[in-house]
């Protein structure tokens, strides 16, 4: 914890096939970094992703603005299927989504592997869907 | 003239019983303190009275309060041995984006190293949100003001921002829009006020240690 864990403040994005995608995120996320999380999440959704993993095992902080970009994101995947899953296995940082019942919206997992294979299977059935409408 | 047996010593000293009147207990019972857990060890005059000074009838005051509220006495001793009971800080900062993080910097700088680091996590969060709160509803042209009190069993977070008055009207509607951050503050805290009117707004919260366990 210090001065230089917001400034370390960094977003990566991978897609790893199947219709998931993770977004990785380090350090502290709060009113001034959150926007760059928002729009992280919003390229991957338009992107074609149905199953997204956002990784904070190596965020510090997150406050009630990266909760609001979180759900967000939830309602712009929800319809077409889609899912946000967590990883992180920080207790202070799982209190803050068990406070406001969001861990009762998201699934969290302890570790990004776990959320990833959870995803694909959200992914797969999403794409069986789509294609069955189609 | 024979001074009575409580009367106050030069200096501002005060014999056991006057102590023991003032704190409402026993002399026994800060006898025993003394003797069994260190709490206090008072000066000794000419004819082997204790003597305490004002700071130690503060700390006593400060163990029996814990002592009222359920703490056993043998706790009292960590309570006291504390080199500054208070610890405080008090910060402007400019109303924008980046005044939760410098408002979590307070807090690491008023905290130091901490030996608790869920209780610095949440007050950093709670500062925050104090903080971004105030941002968002207060005046653009008026700092924000954050008080931080550490004691031994709490933390007392006061932030002060300028601008119209705020309602509860006002943050229930930002809770239905979404915002959390006023449950996350309500959830952690065990006290908290609104102080609003024309010229700004002032939340304060308590923050108990205990919350952290």
């Amino acid at each position: 914890m210090g001065r230089l864990s917001a400034l370390e403040f960094k977003l990566a994005t991978a897609d790893l096939g199947n219709g998931v995608s993770t977004v990785s995120v380090a350090g502290e996320v709060d009113l001034a970094t959150a926007p760059e999380l928002k729009e992280a999440l919003a390229e991957v959704v338009n992107d074609g992703a149905r199953g997204v993993l956002v990784d904070l095992s190596n965020a510090t902080f997150i406050d009630s603005t990266t909760l609001g970009v979180l759900m967000g994101a939830v309602k712009r995947l929800r319809p077409a299927g889609g899912e946000l899953a967590i990883a992180c296995h920080d207790p202070n940082i799982r209190k803050i989504f068990e406070i406001t019942l969001l861990d009762r919206v998201f699934e969290i997992f302890d570790t990004p592997g776990a959320g990833v294979e959870h995803l694909q299977g959200v992914g797969a059935a999403a794409a069986s869907d789509l294609s069955s409408r189609g | 003239m024979r001074r009575t047996k409580s009367e106050p010593e030069p200096g501002g000293l005060l014999e056991i019983g006057a102590v023991a009147r003032e704190l409402g207990v026993a002399p026994s019972t800060l006898r025993t303190w003394e003797r069994r857990y260190r709490v206090v060890v008072p000066l000794r005059g000419r004819r082997g009275q204790r003597l305490y000074d004002p700071e130690q009838v503060a700390t006593l005051g400060r163990v029996l309060a814990q002592v009222r509220r359920g703490a056993r006495a043998s706790a009292a001793h960590d309570l006291a041995v504390i080199p500054s009971p208070v610890r405080t800080s008090s910060v402007r900062l400019q109303p924008s984006t980046h005044a939760p993080l410098q408002a979590r910097q307070a807090i690491d700088d008023l905290l130091g190293e901490p030996d608790n680091p869920r209780f610095a996590f949440y007050l950093r969060l709670v500062a925050s949100e104090l903080v971004k709160n105030a941002f968002l509803h207060g005046s653009a042209r008026h700092p924000i003001r954050m008080d931080t009190k550490l004691f031994a069993d709490a933390a007392e977070l006061r932030v002060h921002n300028g601008g119209g008055r705020l309602t509860l009207r006002m943050l229930r509607r930002r809770r239905r829009e979404g915002g959390r951050g006023l449950d996350i503050v309500d959830a952690l805290a065990d006290a908290w006020s609104i102080d609003t009117g024309p010229l700004g707004t002032t939340i304060t919260i308590r923050l108990p240690v205990a919350q952290s366990a």
